[in-house]
Parts: structure tokens; sequence; C-alpha cells
């Protein structure tokens, strides 16, 4: 049956380690099971959803970039980008932040998960990654490509830059959109989100910087000597990595911001709930789970209120016997 | 051998199991329980409403003075092709190379140009940016280390490499970026009264980028720049060999030509314009041009109607913020209008 299932977790005791030896997941007690599950099982596939997607729009934005040029250039496959610098994005400076989303991020919390374990559904019926949302994050790629490429375009186009100088400040507002539509993915943000975010973007100068420093006649037909410094010595570069940012990212930000309000699944409303403090996050829960219930017999009334007890697992350990009960006489 | 179950033996190996079991377990650090102190955004109503208001209003104010600023840029374009139909029609035959043919364009220029004056050329429907044109250059050769192109690497470019009318010797500089330079000479003048018609002084120099004319390209080193550039030939379509491009003034001749390095310097669009002069701010000319008329005395050598492209000759004048494109400061004042439109829509975000 481990075999079988598309994850089989195995329980290790005394009648030997062979059922955790052929399983994906092993743990020691049935108890255990209940974390695993609502827990971690709904934060693996949040996760891994919300990565994946993330990956498909990193990449369509950034080569859309290359493929709007086309139209400038005769269609002879000409790229305003150095390559060196087109491979170290996807390599250095846009790799770490994503692998640490899909490693750390929390985007309901641990109590609220447990307390509540309809949340679980949501990864059975696959909410963070269908049809809808992967076609909605192809489009919202397009079109941030589409402004990353137009604002500059439309801002040089009649004057006298020359190809890689007209890369430069699309490869760093390129960059800066990506990061900062990752910014907007975290749910929870550790000292480990906001260093690798801040250091994949100074990064990205420094590595620039330098190598535009040190490359008179290295990689034809690029050479890119002096670009980056001349550009940063430019206004209108500062001023077009301001605002082209934050118009590629305003409606994804409205639109979170309407589903926020208005949204009306599971998971915003624990996310909601999260946000309160503990105290009324207690009595929220239990007006929830209160919902959930058909009318009380008097007896299991008295489990219902008992106040849901906040974080450790300890706790939680000897409360789930009995707050799991009354569920079994639905 | 006793099979008979021993709970004092069974229970030391529990603790002992137990013991193993500890030792697999994960470490208690922060990270690998992932319980590291983390921080849930927590956008208020009123952090975020007054945020989307500093920025609108920042948007705003740097909208409008970007378009003030491009506003009192003034520019004069004047398009050539047409009004120099006879010497296009001639440069359409690569026959008539030798015949020069030279256009005036007067006009009337109906107010100052304050300040510092450039003049520039404007080409349309011209794709520096083609990707073989791109590739085709030497890069080594025009820092002066490898003059006679002994190692490239590209394959496709040979009509521009080696001239095959002189048995094969590399030509410098090499490609077609270089071969098919901008050639038109355009000089202004102007006509103080009917009578009198002065040269407007222009400055070659200072045209280009400081690290391209001293870092990026370098004259091959010799005592007399002719006898450098010996076992090369020059580039089919230019009239002049490489080292007589100015022979009034060494730091512009050879590789060095300011022209020269500003055409190599591939434009990102088919419609550009490149540098060509700029205002020498002396004697009559000292707080820039004056109004009057003016005439372009231009010798047309540059064929673009076989491509149909077209060329303009472009005076301008510089702030800050670059050219007179209006684009910029539109962006930034629609940006800061509409950022605070949406900020009545806020609540918790996601």
């Amino acid at each position: 049956m481990i075999h079988a299932a598309d994850i089989g977790i195995g329980i290790s005791g005394q009648e030997g380690l062979q059922a955790v030896m052929s399983s994906d997941f092993a743990i020691s007690r049935f108890r255990h099971l209940k974390k695993l599950l609502l827990v971690h099982g709904h934060w693996c596939y949040s996760r891994l959803a919300r990565m994946v997607v993330y990956y498909f729009y990193k990449n369509v934005c950034y080569v859309n970039l290359l493929f709007w040029y086309q139209f400038f250039c005769g269609f002879s496959g000409s790229t305003m980008i150095d390559y060196w610098q087109m491979i170290f994005f996807n390599l250095f400076f846009t790799s770490l932040p994503p692998l640490i989303f899909g490693v750390l991020d929390k985007d309901i919390s641990a109590e609220t998960l447990l307390a509540l374990p309809e949340l679980y559904k949501s990864g059975q019926n696959s909410e963070c990654y269908n049809s809808m949302t992967f076609w909605i994050c192809i489009v919202d790629a397009f079109y941030q490509s589409l402004v990353c490429f137009f604002i500059p375009y439309l801002t040089y186009k009649d004057s006298d830059i020359d190809v890689f100088t007209f890369g430069t400040p699309i490869n760093t507002i390129s960059l800066a959109t990506i990061l900062l539509h990752q910014a907007m993915e975290m749910k929870t943000w550790t000292i480990i989100h906001g260093l690798v975010l801040a250091g994949s973007f100074l990064m990205y100068f420094v590595v620039s910087l330098v190598y535009n420093a040190i490359c008179i006649n290295c990689n034809s037909p690029t050479n890119p000597y002096w670009v980056m410094e001349g550009q940063l010595s430019d206004p209108t570069f500062y001023l077009i990595c301001f605002v082209t940012p934050v118009t590629a990212l305003l409606p994804r930000y409205f639109f979170l911001s309407l589903q926020g309000t208005y949204g009306k699944s599971l998971i915003l409303k624990a996310q909601k709930i999260d946000k309160l403090p503990m105290d009324k996050r207690d009595l929220e829960i239990q007006s929830w789970r209160n919902r959930q219930r058909p009318a009380p017999i008097p007896e299991e009334a008295q489990h219902t209120h008992h106040p849901v007890p906040p974080v450790p697992e300890q706790d939680f350990r000897a409360n789930s016997p009995k707050s799991s009960s009354p569920s079994k006489y639905k | 051998m006793s099979q008979k179950y021993n709970p004092i033996t069974w229970r030391t190996k529990m603790k002992k199991t137990s013991q193993i079991c500890q030792s697999k377990l994960p470490d208690n650090t922060a990270l690998k329980q992932q319980q590291l102190p983390a921080y849930r955004l927590q956008l208020s109503a009123t952090g975020v409403l007054s945020g989307f208001f500093a920025t609108g209003a920042f948007c705003l104010g740097v909208g409008i003075i970007l378009i003030l600023s491009a506003k009192s840029i003034k520019e004069i374009e004047i398009k050539y092709t047409k009004i120099c139909a006879n010497c296009a029609e001639l440069r359409e035959d690569a026959i008539n190379f030798d015949k020069e043919c030279t256009c005036s364009i007067p006009f009337y220029l109906s107010e100052t140009m304050q300040g510092n004056v450039y003049l520039y050329y404007k080409l349309y429907g011209f794709y520096q940016n083609l990707y073989r044109y791109i590739l085709s250059r030497s890069n080594s050769q025009l820092v002066g280390t490898d003059l006679k192109v002994r190692l490239y690497l590209i394959w496709y470019n040979t009509p521009f490499f080696k001239d095959q009318s002189h048995n094969g010797t590399p030509i410098a500089p090499c490609g077609a970026i270089a071969n098919s330079i901008f050639n038109d000479t355009i000089i202004l003048s102007y006509n103080l009264n009917s009578s009198i018609h002065m040269e407007v002084p222009m400055l070659r120099s200072g045209i280009t980028w400081w690290t391209d004319k001293y870092v990026k390209f370098r004259n091959p080193s010799a005592i007399n720049l002719s006898s450098a550039f010996t076992g090369t030939a020059k580039p089919p379509y230019w009239s002049k060999p490489v080292y007589e491009l100015d022979l009034e003034d060494t730091e512009n001749n050879g590789f060095l030509n300011d022209d020269f390095i500003v055409w190599m310097r591939t434009a990102a669009f088919p419609t550009f314009k490149k540098l060509y002069r700029r205002l020498n701010r002396v004697q009559y000319f000292i707080e820039g041009l004056p109004a009057g008329n003016y005439s372009f005395n231009i010798t047309y050598n540059f064929p673009v109607t076989r491509f149909k492209g077209e060329k303009s000759v472009v005076l301008s004048t510089l702030t800050w913020s670059g050219g007179s494109s209006l684009f910029l400061g539109l962006a930034y004042t629609v940006t800061g209008s509409s950022l605070p439109g949406r900020n009545y829509r806020l609540s918790n975000n996601c």
C-alpha cells in the first residue's frame, strides 16, 4: 500500500522497520500524523505550487523582453542584454529567493492549520495550482514584460542610445520587478528572506559593475566596458528604474488587495485570522468551528466551549483526542 | 536459549532504542524546526494609504518637472532626403561614387538656442542592431592588439575582413559596421545679412564616450600613422584610408577618429541619431545660436533610398534629463495621478 500510494507514510514501531524503509515519510507515533498532514502537507503543497507558478512567471517575463526587441531589430535574433548577464540573471540573481520561499514560507501558521482541518481541502482541490492560476500568471508575465520593455523603449526611442546601453536598464528593471513580485508573494518574512532578496539585488549591481569595469575586449559583440558605470551616473536610468516596476506590479497588487478584501476562500479567511492578536484569534477559530458543527448536544457543547489553547504541540496532543471525538459523533 | 519474554531485557532494549532514536531527531534549532522569528506583513490601512499618497505625490512632482524640462529644450529637425532628391538619385547607382553632390538647405531659427547646441544626424530605417551586423567587427583590431586580424572567430563576415581585390590583405578597420560609416559632411552657416555668410564654428572632439576614445580604441603604435597601417587595406566603401580621416589632428586620426568611434557604437533602434558636432561657443556664438537665417550645406554621400530610409539633421539643446522626449514626464504624471486613485480599495494585502 505504501508503494501504491502517492505519498507513503510509515510508522516505526515494534513490528519492525519494514514499513519505514519503504515509505516516503517515516514517523514514530500515530499522533504525529495529524501535524504531518494538516501542517506540513498543506505547507508543502502551497510552497511547491506557488514556487512552480512563480518560476513559470519569471521565465516568461524575462524571455519575452528579448522577444519584444525582435520587432525593432528586424527579427534577426540580436539580444540587447549581454549574454553573461543573462545567464547570471537566472543562475545567481533570481534563483535563491524562490528557493528560500519554497523552503521556508508559511502561508498560514501551524496553530491555525491544526485547529481548522477544513483548510486541508485547499490542497485536495488544487487551489494553488490549477488552470486558472497558471494562465493568470502567464498573462501577468506578458503584461509585466510589455511594461518592462516599452517604458524604456519609449523613453529612449529617438535618442542616440546604443544596443547594450539600452539593455542595461531593461535588465535592472526586470530584476527589480521579478524580485518585488517575489516579495509580494511571501507571506511570512524571516531574516533569511530579507537577506536573500536584498542580497540578490545588491549582488547584481556588484557583479555588473565589476564585469563592466574589467571587460574591455572579452565578450564580442558586447564588450560592456563602462556601460553600467555610465548608466549609474545618468539620472534617466534612476527615473526609469523607479517608475517601471511600480507600473508593472500595480495590477497585481490591485488584484491581491481586491482578493484580500472580497475573497471568499477558506485560505484567505484563515490568513485574516492569523493577523489578529492571540485572544481574538482563539475566539475567531471558536466561532468558525461552531459554524461548522450542527446544533450541539449539551454534553458536547461543553467540549466545544473549551478554548483552543495556543501553540506548543504538546498541548494539542493533550487536547486533540477530546476535540476530535465530537466530530466522530456528527 | 530461552524464548520467554523477559521484561527487564525489553525495558533496557527500549531505552537503548529510544536513545538511538534520540540521535536521529533533527536538531532543535529554530531553522530546522521552522520556528525562525518571522514577521507577517501587517499592512495597516493608514500605512498603505499614506505610502500611496506619498508615492503618488512624488511621481506627480517629478513628472511635472520632467515635462517642463523637456519643453524647455529647443530642437529643430530637417529631413533632407527629399530636399536633396537629385543627390539621392545620383547615389542610388554605385557607379557615381566619385561624383560629388552637394545640397543646400536654408532655414530660419525663430528663437535663440541658448547654451550648448549639438548637431546630430538622424537615420530612419537603418538597422544597426541586426544580429550579423553587430557581430561584424573586430574589437581586438580596434584596441590595437591584432591589427591584421589573425584570429577572427567570426566566419561569415569575410567580405569585409579581407580585401579580395588586393590579394586578400586584411582590411583595417574590418567588418560591416566600419564599412558602412556615415560619410555625409554637414556644414552649418549663419547668414548675418544677405551679404555676410559665416560658417558656424563647430567642435569635432568631445562627442564620444571618454572610455571609448581612450581605452577601447587605440591606434597601432608607430612613428607615423600611415606606416603603422602598412599591410592593410581600406574598407571597400571608404574613399580614403583610415589614417587619412583627419590629417590636421593626430588625436582624431586612425581608429581614434571621433566620427568613426561614434558610428561604431551600434544604435539600439532603426531610427536613431548620432552626435556629429558641438557648437564652439566663441565670437558671435558665445551665448548659443542666435535667431536668424541659417543654411546647411551637405555633401551627400550616404545612400539611403535603396532601403527606403531617410536622413535628417537635428540641432538640439540638452538638459540634465536627456532629450526632448516627453514620454518619461507623462509616464510619471500618469502614474502619480493614478496611484491615489487605487488607494481606497486597499485593505489587508493578502
